[in-house]
């Protein structure tokens, strides 16, 4: 076998420097994976994340004053490393939208979970017709809506008395002029913007001044409620009670009932019926 | 202790004192404490890729941050190997085409290569005659003195009459371009045999040197025994080539001539997943031709007619027999005995059943039985624990190299893919707030992006060997033999991995294989 030493030799060689980048830059890889970052003259330290959740496509992400990043159209969560322990404030923000703000505790090779509530400014409100108009109509029928028809038993038997919603393991309810939320699931499995409330196994979502009308879940989110408060109309409140406050946005004037079918809210106020979409 | 040669079969006989004549089929054949010990062998491999499976599934629950930084040093790992063997398969490409192209009777010119014979053994089942017809086809068109090719065409009893009629009409065809034609008929039920290529391939060789060789007095020394799967076509300077590595070798009856299996036959019509194996098989072999040190023998391959009376010949008792000869072999010549790259192509069959249903089924149970080689791990660890003759060190060496190659083939592809993503699943809570929870998909992700970008290199190999698009063919198919190498960590997982694990799981608990016949069909031109 003539040729085998000088192949054995290259095969040697080639294999020494696929070691050498295997045992130089497998260290590195896992040092940044877990959240070792390089500094200024050359300290290496530890940092934490952040990963941001129900982030609109086009969006843009500021940290401490910052801009970070704008998120592509097609993605809706944001994963932000290297950050210094300590607290953050987090901005999100879409053009005609309100701004969504938050302050977070960074701690060493952790990641805090934001969860991001964009509600638009004007959202797309219709109203759901009462009567097919005269010229569609077929001969011999009384003209009445079935679409209004149906929604109107609906929200006639939505009674707020003894109400409770739950979604994705997340439980809400009303009491009085209070409305709690308690975590279901496993409890090491609960969430960040649910505070793990051992002896009162129930968080205080939201201390109302005037009479709570109706609440529900934020269509498509168990992290965000509905509520219709009289005197503050229906609004958007985020459970999340991390500083600086609980993000809440108005979204109709008026307070009365509602309900959210198939991520869309229906409103019904007075005889109308109102259509109203968040995205 | 090791029990006689002199035994009749039945009673479990045990030839391993003399290891020119170490057959050992399974632990079945042995008694008592040596039974005990092939057994323990036998288990062996598949109890170390399921330990290493369920130590990575459990470790996701217990231990997932420990895992996640075994998994990113697996997957840089997983990227260098696979640019490493790139490495390799570029290298053996450029060799083959500058094979191709070479004029090997230039380059034995002065070389007295008159006096090889080359007797060749193609063993058939029941494949049809416009198969074995297209082999005997190149073999008659080799270029080559053809009046020097003893041909055997190999049937079995129990195909029936209509094998025996096919093989006799073929002899009549084309007895007169070879030296010699021999038709024989393996018998069915012979004892201590299991039905497959192994017992026919033998009984043909004992056949031929009786009725050829002694017969006609060639000189065994001078002989080569080529043994073809019966869809093998040669290219038109096989037999130049191997005369030239065989002339080449300081001692030729020390060496196994593996030439490099290309499955190129009925390429075009066969199915993606069924080109994808067929080319990953190509690829691994002309990477295995780059590694000459654990280079062994495969499907069709050639050794000297020395080497194999040394050995006593193919096993009759095993389905792996093509790998099996070359470690037979290797204990006959106390471990001096290796394998010689030849660089150069033979044209075999794709997996290409009558339905995609059947290819997927076919390609499953051909890749098993490829991968019940691991047969060979009992046969060779027994066999270096009695054996002193062969250095320690060289015992060691082959053994774990060949029982890595298993242990990856089974494992490797299953943590990459499957279990690369399940700390983050199973992790738990407190797991699943760390960055490095955050990490490990993002970084396993990119890194198999890159590792695939390294297959763009089995991509371009794979369409220059490639034969010509036949007219009734769309250009496009160009096309989805690229895109067709997106497939890999499919087929590797469901074509290579689990049928691996399948075969060492059944060697495992006793569950010994039988050979099973690649069904071949190819369309009527």
């Amino acid at each position: 076998m003539p040729s085998v030493f000088s192949h054995i030799r290259r095969k040697n060689i080639i294999i020494g420097i696929l070691s050498a980048v295997f045992f130089l830059s497998v260290p590195l890889i896992i040092f940044y994976s877990s959240g070792y970052s390089l500094r200024t003259g050359f300290h290496v330290v530890k940092t934490g994340g952040i990963n941001l959740l129900f982030l609109p496509g086009g969006s843009s992400v500021s940290v401490d004053g910052k801009f970070y990043k704008k998120i592509p159209v097609f993605s809706d969560q944001l994963f932000i490393q290297g950050l210094n322990t300590g607290i953050h404030t987090i901005r999100a923000e879409k053009e005609n939208y309100y701004p969504w703000i938050k302050r977070l505790e960074i701690k060493a090779q952790k990641v805090a979970v934001g969860y991001v509530l964009l509600v638009p400014v004007n959202p797309e409100i219709k109203n759901i017709p009462r009567y097919i108009p005269i010229t569609g109509r077929k001969p011999g029928v009384d003209g009445q809506s079935r679409q209004y028809a149906d929604l109107s038993v609906i929200l006639q038997k939505n009674n707020i008395t003894g109400k409770i919603r739950i979604k994705k393991k997340v439980v809400i309810w009303r009491e009085g002029k209070r409305i709690f939320a308690r975590w279901k699931g496993r409890k090491k499995m609960t969430p960040e913007f649910l505070v793990d409330n051992f002896f009162f196994k129930k968080n205080l979502i939201y201390q109302a001044k005037g009479e709570i009308l109706d609440f529900d879940f934020y269509p498509g989110r168990n992290d965000t409620i509905l509520i219709s408060e009289h005197g503050h109309g229906i609004f958007t409140l985020e459970m999340d009670k991390r500083p600086p406050y609980q993000n809440a946005h108005k979204i109709m004037v008026n307070a009365c009932n509602f309900a959210v079918i198939n991520d869309i809210i229906y409103v019904h106020e007075n005889e109308k019926i109102i259509l109203v979409r968040l995205e | 202790m090791l029990q006689s040669a002199s035994i009749p079969a039945k009673k479990k006989i045990m030839p391993a004192i003399d290891f020119s004549r170490y057959k050992a089929g399974n632990a079945l054949e042995f008694s008592g404490r040596q039974k005990f010990i092939y057994r323990a062998l036998e288990i062996f491999p598949g109890l170390l890729s399921w330990s290493t499976l369920a130590v990575c599934v459990a470790a996701c629950f217990i231990a997932p941050m420990q895992i996640s930084i075994f998994i990113i040093a697996f997957d840089v790992y997983w990227l260098l190997k696979t640019l490493y063997l790139s490495i390799h398969l570029w290298n053996n490409w450029k060799k083959m085409e500058k094979n191709l192209k070479t004029d090997w009777k230039l380059k034995l010119a002065g070389r007295d290569y008159t006096e090889i014979w080359h007797l060749v053994i193609l063993p058939f089942y029941n494949e049809s005659g416009q198969i074995i017809e297209k082999s005997l086809k190149a073999l008659a068109e080799a270029d080559y003195d053809t009046k020097k090719l003893a041909v055997v065409l190999a049937a079995e009893e129990k195909a029936g009459k209509n094998a025996e009629e096919l093989a006799s009409g073929l002899c009549k065809k084309y007895k007169k371009h070879f030296g010699y034609f021999l038709v024989s008929i393996h018998p069915e039920n012979l004892p201590g045999e299991q039905p497959g290529k192994g017992a026919n391939t033998s009984w043909a060789c004992s056949l031929a040197r009786k009725k050829i060789i002694e017969k006609n007095h060639l000189p065994e020394k001078n002989i080569i025994v080529s043994v073809f799967d019966i869809d093998t076509v040669i290219y038109p300077q096989y037999f130049l080539c191997l005369s030239w590595n065989y002339l080449e070798q300081k001692n030729p009856e020390l060496a196994a001539y593996q030439p490099v299996p290309v499955f190129n036959n009925n390429i075009w019509e066969a199915s993606a997943v069924s080109r994808l194996m067929a080319y990953s098989c190509t690829f691994w072999h002309m990477i295995q031709q780059e590694t000459v040190n654990r280079l062994t023998t495969f499907s069709s391959h050639a050794h000297s007619l020395t080497a194999l009376k040394k050995s006593g010949f193919w096993q009759k008792n095993i389905v792996s027999e093509d790998s099996r000869i070359y470690w037979n072999c290797f204990f006959a010549s106390r471990g001096n005995y290796y394998t010689v790259p030849m660089v150069y192509p033979v044209s075999m069959d794709a997996n290409a059943g009558k339905t995609w249903l059947e290819t997927i089924i076919n390609i499953y149970k051909q890749q098993r039985r490829w991968c019940w080689g691991v047969e060979n791990i009992p046969y060779l660890a027994f066999g270096f624990l009695f054996n002193k003759e062969i250095p320690f060190f060289k015992k060691i060496y082959v053994f774990i190299t060949q029982l890595f190659d298993f242990w990856s083939l089974a494992t490797n592809p299953l943590i990459i893919f499957i279990l690369g993503w399940m700390p983050v699943l199973f992790g738990g809570t407190q797991f699943n707030t760390t960055v490095l929870s955050y990490n490990l998909p993002i970084v396993t992700r990119n890194l198999m992006i890159i590792t695939m970008l390294s297959l763009s290199v089995c991509a371009a190999i794979s369409v220059r060997l490639m034969p010509e698009l036949p007219e009734r063919m769309k250009k496009t198919r160009f096309f989805h033999v690229i895109m067709q190498w997106v497939l890999i960590p499919v087929t590797i997982n469901f074509f290579s991995a689990l049928p691996a694990l399948d075969a060492q799981t059944r060697l495992m608990f006793g569950r010994y294989m039988n050979f099973w016949v690649t069904p071949k069909h190819r369309r009527k031109n």
